[in-house]
Order: C-alpha cells, then structure tokens, then sequence
C-alpha cells in the first residue's frame, strides 16, 4: 500500500487549493481574455488557442503569483504576448492607410447595416489593426477584453489619463476608418 | 464635449456599438469546459535545466563591472525569453547549480545613446511610449553620472547610474516584452531570492531581491571588460559579492534599483534602502 507521508499530504492539499484558486480566475475571466484575442486574430480556431496558451501559462506560474491586486494585468500580460507570438508566426492582416482627409459623417450606424458577429468582428479587427499600435491596444483591452481605465493602464504601464487620452482618439480614428471603409465598400 | 475629451468615451455611440459587439463573442461552451478539464489535470509547477560549468572567482572587479554588464547586457538581444515566462519564473530565474556561462556580445558602448541630464532622461517618455520615473528619495547622497537608452525595437530600456564614493546605484527601467539579456536574471543555487511587497503607482506590487553576483578568480584572472570587448566566460554565483539587487514589474514595464558596494570597506545599502529609492519613483 502506498501512503502518502506528512510532507506529501500537506503538498496534495495546498495543490488544490491552488487549484481551486485557479479554477476561479479562470471561470471569471475567460471570456474577457478570449474577447481580447478573438478581436486579434481571424478565427474562432485561433482564438480558443491562443486563449489556452494564456491559461496554460498562467497556471504554470499561478503558484508563485502573490500580486493579488495585479491579477487582471497579470493575466492580460501573458495573453498579449500569446497573440503577439501568435500574430508573429502565423499571420498579420491586410493594413490600409488611414486617408485622414476623409470627411467625418455622422459615424452612426456604422455597424447596422451588417450581419453577423463573425463579419463585423472581422472589420473591426481589420480597423483596429490600421490604428497606432498603443491606441489599438488600449481600445482592444477596454472595449473587447472589458478592462477598466486603471486595469487598462496597468497592463499598457501608462497611467490611467494616458489611457484615458489613448482611447479616446483612438475611437475618432476607428469611426474614420469604418466610414471610409464603408464609403469605399 | 470635444471629441478628444476622455471624459466622453463612455458616451461614444462607436464605443457603445463596440462593447454591444464584444459581449456577443463569447468561446464555445464545449471549449470553455474542455479546457477547464485540461487545466485541472496539468501540471502546477516546471523544471528548469542548468548547465554545469567549472568555476572562476573575483569579486573585486565584478562591481564595477556589473554596472557594465548590464549596459552590455540590454543591448545584446538575443532569442530572449518571452514577458510571460519571465512570469512564470519570477523575477529571477534560479538556476539549479552555482556556475553558469555569462555570454555578452561585443558592443562598442559610443554607439550606445546616453543622456547626461535627469531631464534629458524625463524626455526620452516621448521615445519609449512608457513614464520615465526618477528617483526622488534613497539615494544617500549618489549623484546622476550618466544614462544610456534604447528606444528601438525591439529593446525599449533606459538604464541611469548614480555614483557616490564607494557606491553604485543603477535604476532602470525595460519594456520586459522586448527581452534582455537572459544572464542578467540568472542567479545561481545558492541565491537567496527575497520577496517583498512594495507600494509602487498606488498599488501593493511584489518585488523580488537577491544579493550577489557571478564572479570569477585566478588563475585565469578577472576578464578584460573594456568597452567594446565581449565576455565569454565561466562564473560561479557569489552571495557575499556586495551587490543588491530589487526587482519588479508593473503591466509590461520591469523595474530594478541595484547597489553595489565599490571598495573592501564599503557598506552596501540594505534591502530597506532600495525599497525607499523603489517607492519614491515617481
């Protein structure tokens, strides 16, 4: 018979606590963390592998993980450079340039017009992609992965007004790209 | 209100059009369940592999060459680790043994961009798309020498060096994702790593601290490190080397203050001090 001795027995129990632990940040947060990487990549394919790359990571490390306030930015980290490998071996979309010479309309209803989640999720992505890279994320980290101002700065490493600023202009340029891709359509 | 005031994004109808979008993507039920099941059934922890070397040592020179090795060291990329396995390993990666093979690759440190002014270093924030921080308290009297950046991709780092007699204090600051050069998180086996949590941006954040470094000693002698020369050798880790290191990151940018004791005599600075010049960053 095998018997588990006082050290292993203590073991076996902090790891499902642990485990336990885990369970919770995933169930809470994967569908935020698959929303962020969905709207990077193309398919609902690449985004479940990516988004279990993320919580595979996280949990390789989830043991000596302390920063009980930071795990938010914590878990966004590790996604962001997931989809940033991801994006670097496999794929990168078609980016046009900006015309900022186009006229700003009344940017509604930019979407309605569509149908279908895939479709509209692949032009927004598309126009995402045309954006300045740290107006791009912080819109992707806010609006899709769901993060607050302060999550959003934590993650990016700026401050909250910087965000703030960040995503403001970044919602400008991502209605003058949708209507001049709707204008050209 | 115009369009660029921030105060506004919640009530941008595109910003409500696109948070409708987001809530409707959501995984594949059967997915979400697979994956928790493969999740309960993995691994928590991982092994490291260390490779064994033969072992030098002298301390004397490693301080000031530590200053030294970690300008070498940032501007030496190469195929790096990514942010989230340094995640994964904590700030410092321990290795299993105490020798270790420091490689630095031959840089000529003129071509290296520098700053000679904290103001100059408060400007690069435009560059680095990241807040430069300073040092606003701890610093016992050191003086700025001098600071040299990056700004290019993929290295995005600023690196500034105060000097006191018989002290070293170098602060930087590493958009981690970009990677560094991996023996400069290395420590050998018989580090001890220190865990402390630290107030920094408002938050409770952990920082990790080690004292040491990776020496060497006769008769192959210390290493000529003059500026421009590689380095291509055989150390062994030293905790009595008196060199303190903190270490921590926030979002993807890594933080470290480091101290180094210059001189037999020479008190290095405790793990209190760094934690002070750490939290007075602003």
């Amino acid at each position: 018979m095998v018997s588990l001795t006082a050290p292993q027995a203590v073991r076996k129990a902090d790891d499902q606590r642990v485990r336990d632990a885990f369970t919770l940040i995933y169930r809470q947060h994967l569908n935020a963390v698959y929303r962020y990487v969905r709207v990077r990549v193309d398919s609902d394919e690449e985004a479940q592998d990516v988004t279990a790359q993320t919580f595979e990571s996280a949990l390789g490390s989830f043991r000596t993980f302390r920063g009980e306030a930071d795990v938010i930015a914590w878990l966004f980290g590790i996604a962001r450079h997931k989809v940033a490998d991801h994006i670097h071996k496999h794929y990168r979309r078609q980016v046009l340039p900006l015309d900022e010479k186009s006229d700003l309309i009344d940017p509604l209803p930019l979407l309605e017009e569509q149908v279908g989640i895939q479709v509209q999720l692949e032009r927004v992505g598309a126009a995402l992609d045309g954006l300045a890279t740290e107006r791009a994320e912080a819109l992707r980290l806010h609006l899709f992965g769901g993060l607050s101002f302060e999550e959003t700065a934590a993650v990016m490493g700026k401050r909250e007004t910087a965000v703030k600023m960040l995503i403001s202009r970044g919602l400008a340029d991502l209605r003058l790209r949708l209507k001049q891709e709707e204008k050209e359509a | 209100m115009s369009e660029h005031n921030p105060l506004s994004v919640h009530d941008d109808a595109l910003s409500v059009e696109l948070r409708a979008l987001a809530v409707q993507v959501v995984p594949d039920p059967a997915f979400a369940q697979a994956l928790e099941a493969k999740l309960a059934q993995s691994p928590l922890s991982y092994s490291r592999n260390a490779t064994v070397r033969f072992h030098l040592r002298e301390w004397a020179t490693v301080a000031a060459a530590a200053m030294f090795v970690i300008l070498i060291g940032f501007t030496t990329i190469t195929p790096l680790r990514a942010w989230a396995q340094q995640v994964i390993e904590g700030f410092f990666d321990q290795l299993t043994v105490d020798e270790n093979q420091i490689v630095y690759n031959d840089v000529d440190m003129n071509t290296i961009p520098r700053v000679t002014t904290l103001e100059a270093a408060d400007a690069l924030e435009a560059e680095f798309g990241f807040d430069v921080l300073l040092p606003t308290a701890g610093l016992q009297g050191a003086q700025f020498e001098n600071g040299f950046y990056s700004a290019s991709p993929p290295s995005a780092f600023l690196s500034l060096s105060f000097r006191a007699p018989e002290m070293l204090i170098v602060i930087y600051q590493l958009r981690s994702h970009e990677g560094e050069n991996e023996n400069w998180t290395q420590v050998g086996a018989s580090a001890t790593i220190l865990d402390r949590m630290i107030t920094f941006g408002g938050k409770d954040v952990l920082a990790q601290s080690v004292q040491g470094a990776w020496g060497w000693q006769p008769p192959m002698g210390a290493p000529t490190l003059a500026p421009g020369q590689g380095l291509n050798e055989v150390m062994e880790w030293d905790s009595t080397i008196p060199m303190r290191r903190l270490r921590w990151q926030q979002g993807e940018i890594t933080y470290e203050v480091s101290a180094s004791a210059l001189g037999a005599s020479a008190a290095l600075p405790t793990l209190e001090d760094l934690i002070v010049i750490a939290e007075g960053l602003r």
